[in-house]
């Protein structure tokens, strides 16, 4: 077991632990992106 | 102590401050209101007490296979329904007048009949369903108040019911909004001192991969178990993310939008926070299994680990959260099942008097059940989510987003959803069935919820194609017609 932390979970949980780093990131540019387009106008 | 008590002085003060910004409003009528307030309270809606302090626990047992429920939430109960759902929504009750989420659905499906049906069935189920949710916030008050739970019940139900006659929608929202905050920093507060105490995020998920498997994490913690723990994880995705979209309390949410710029907005900001909220909740339990004892049931992991981790303060704050999830919730819930009896059931504008006094009765409902350990209330409180589900998902999406109005079609649709979901929690379902029928153990890992869909689906398709009325109207053109 003593392997990369990408060869532990399985695919399923894998999906969903990427998913939601995805869901954060993506949230966090919708934001910025709203703000700076409020910004400018 | 001192400042534990301004912590609780300062949020009620807060609370009532905020619920009073509805007030001079009409009850259904939210008026403008920001993005972020209405992100904040989308989550704070969805996400109860049971969510954090129940599926915290439950992730425990499962591990990181939980962590597919949290993505279920984020990209199913949230992210399709902004994109899909909400402005599609908010038109047709614009188009059709509609002031509550029964309203949009007689209306839109031409049948004041339906409506009444509909009011009866949310006050029932959501009323009582409100009296789980304020019990579960009275028991963590009752672990810091030195004041008896029955007592605590009927203070919390006071306190909903002030917001909802007080406040309105408005106010509800208001509300709402500074809970999903508060929520988020407990949470937040409660990650970094778990990642703290087990060396990080990724170190934690290496060292909870080497855990040997248990009977409910079959396949490890890391990993989704298989067979009938599995399939369980799975359904409690479908039922969480999907049964939400046609909750009548969030379905209410969108009537507050203001356009589709607003929607763009609030929809990368609601996914933020409930992906911090669910996703860290549910993260960090799984990871709780290596720094805690053997605890002696799931509900006692959440509070455990707040205990053994947070200072003082921090046990306030987190308590505070976890309140603030249950009062959310329950405020959502009280102003449904209020309008539903003050407006919705008479078919007519909902007077003050008349406002008032469907709240005294759910808080004499809602306040009442909550004393009492029967097994239909039990059984009511579990069911409500998948039976309204059941009930109103088919026809809620055939309206607003393919503008499908047919009242033959709505009325088979609803009525043999909430009837194969009641019939399986009450025979086949083993946790609730109180006349089994022995239809095996495959049958009886179905969830309700998918059994009501696909029969409300098959209502719904069977109704359309008999209704010489049934028309299709995008919901830019709909106009009342009842």
């Amino acid at each position: 077991m003593n392997c990369s932390i990408f060869l532990l979970p399985d695919a399923a949980v894998l999906l969903a632990l990427t998913s939601l780093v995805l869901s954060f990131s993506l949230s966090v540019h919708g934001l910025v992106k709203a703000f700076q387009k409020r910004k400018e106008g | 102590m001192f400042g534990d008590v301004l912590i609780w002085i300062g949020y009620i003060a807060v609370f009532v401050y905020l619920a009073r910004k509805g007030s001079g409003h009409d009850a259904m009528s939210t008026g403008q209101v920001s993005f972020g307030i209405q992100a904040f309270a989308y989550v704070a809606t969805y996400i109860s007490a049971v969510a954090l302090v129940g599926f915290g626990g439950l992730a425990y047992v499962y591990g990181m296979q939980m962590m597919l429920v949290a993505a279920g939430n984020v990209w199913l109960g949230t992210w399709i329904v902004y994109r899909y759902l909400a402005w599609p929504t908010r038109l047709c009750q614009q188009k059709l007048g509609a002031r509550t989420p029964t309203q949009l659905i007689a209306l839109g499906h031409n049948s004041p009949m339906l409506g009444r049906c509909l009011a009866v069935l949310f006050a029932v189920f959501l009323g009582v369903y409100a009296s789980a949710v304020i019990k579960g916030a009275a028991l963590m008050l009752a672990e810091i108040v030195p004041l008896p739970v029955w007592l605590v019940v009927w203070l919390v139900c006071l306190l909903v019911g002030f917001a909802v006659f007080v406040g309105g929608l408005r106010g509800v929202l208001y509300t709402e909004a500074m809970q999903g905050f508060v929520m988020l920093i407990g949470i937040g507060m409660l990650m970094v001192a778990v990642f703290n105490a087990v060396g990080g995020p990724i170190t934690g998920l290496e060292k909870l991969a080497t855990l040997p498997p248990t009977a409910q994490a079959s396949n490890g913690f890391v990993a989704l178990s298989g067979g009938e723990q599995g399939w369980f994880i799975f359904s409690l995705v479908i039922v969480t993310s999907i049964a939400v979209w046609a909750q009548p309390q969030m379905v209410q949410r969108h009537f507050a939008l203001a356009s589709p710029k607003q929607v763009s907005r609030i929809t990368p900001l609601a996914i933020l926070v409930l992906t911090v909220l669910v996703g860290g909740a549910y993260y960090i339990a799984s990871l709780s299994r290596l720094i805690l004892p053997e605890v002696a049931s799931p509900d006692a992991v959440m509070p455990t680990l707040v205990k053994m981790l947070l200072p003082n303060v921090g046990l306030q704050l987190f308590v505070l959260a976890i309140v603030s999830a249950s009062l959310s919730t329950a405020t959502a819930i009280y102003h449904i099942a209020v309008s539903a009896i003050a407006e919705d059931l008479p078919a007519r504008k909902a007077t003050r008097p008349a406002w008032l006094l469907g709240i005294i009765f759910i808080i004499a409902i809602s306040g009442g059940c909550a004393q009492i350990k029967g097994q239909l209330i039990a059984l009511l409180c579990a069911t409500s989510w998948s039976i309204v589900g059941s009930t109103v998902l088919v026809p809620y999406v055939a309206l607003v987003r393919m503008g499908k109005r047919s009242a033959l079609a709505a009325w088979l649709s609803c009525s043999l959803g909430f009837l194969s979901c009641m019939f399986w929690y009450l025979c086949v379902s083993p946790s609730t069935a109180l006349v089994p029928l022995m239809l095996g153990s495959k049958a009886a890992m179905v969830p309700p919820f998918f059994i009501g869909f696909g029969f409300s689906l098959l209502g719904w398709y069977a109704g359309w194609a008999l209704d010489a009325k049934a028309a299709t109207e995008l919901p830019a053109q709909m106009q009342q017609t009842a």
